[in-house]
């Protein structure tokens, strides 16, 4: 199971409302390298090479779907749709983590979130498959 | 400890008065010196709030719309990937 790891920055972009759960893009960005609780934005962090399906650079990465935010008692929870990625035409990797960022903000630009740290090292095979896996009960994330 | 005398208690309450009286003369004072230095930033307060205002209204419009395609894909959408993912990781993927 990935471990989830939240950014410093994300917290003080989340009250300058750079987030908004509701109606912005998420994307999930694939990296081998260690990263730092300091990353702010994508630029800051080392994605994956373009190939095998998968896009890298700016704006680059998978597109989350159904990223939605409720509030129940006080609490705010976001959940996401689990995402597959398969590797198409070439092998995609290594990485060892991917990073959820808001595709959508642009002040500062693709704001990072959050990295799931996958132990070690993963390399997608042409036509093998990753998942990310969301928890559907507690949700990606909550504020209380 | 003694009772404090009538000439005492009347000092003492003089000593509170003329301490409110000048209290409230800073009050003037400062609230005079906070005014200037808003007044310094008002033009740029004022174009602030506008784009505050904007950005509300689009914000508004973009939450609308979001909840229109959520109407649509919600929960569908979020099923059909959960189902996805469990028959990835049975084919054999991470």
């Amino acid at each position: 199971m990935a471990t989830f790891n939240k950014l410093q920055d994300y917290v003080e972009q989340l009250n300058k409302a750079v987030h908004n759960w509701s109606a912005h893009t998420f994307k999930a960005a694939f990296s081998n390298t260690a990263p730092s609780a300091t990353n702010a934005v994508l630029a800051d962090i080392t994605q994956i090479g373009t190939g095998g399906g998968y896009t890298g650079g700016a704006g680059g990465g998978i597109t989350l779907d159904t990223v939605t935010l409720s509030e129940t008692g006080g609490t705010a929870k976001v959940t996401i749709a689990d995402e597959v990625f398969t590797a198409s035409g070439g092998s995609v990797g290594p990485f060892r983590y991917i990073y959820v960022y808001n595709d959508t903000a642009s002040s500062p630009t693709d704001a990072l979130v959050m990295y799931y740290d996958y132990g070690s090292s993963i390399t997608l095979a042409d036509g093998e498959s990753i998942t990310i896996d969301f928890d559907p009960t507690n949700g990606f994330w909550q504020m209380v | 400890m003694s009772e404090p005398t009538q000439d005492q208690v009347a000092a003492d309450e003089l000593d509170v008065a003329k301490l409110q009286a000048i209290a409230k003369a800073r009050m003037v004072t400062v609230r005079e010196k906070i005014a200037a230095i808003k007044a310094r930033t008002a033009d740029k307060q004022a174009v602030l709030d506008q784009m505050a205002n904007e950005h509300a209204a689009l914000t508004a419009r973009m939450n609308a719309l979001a909840e229109e395609i959520k109407a649509v894909e919600y929960p569908e959408v979020f099923e059909l990937k959960r189902e996805l993912g469990k028959l990835a990781r049975i084919a054999g993927g991470y």
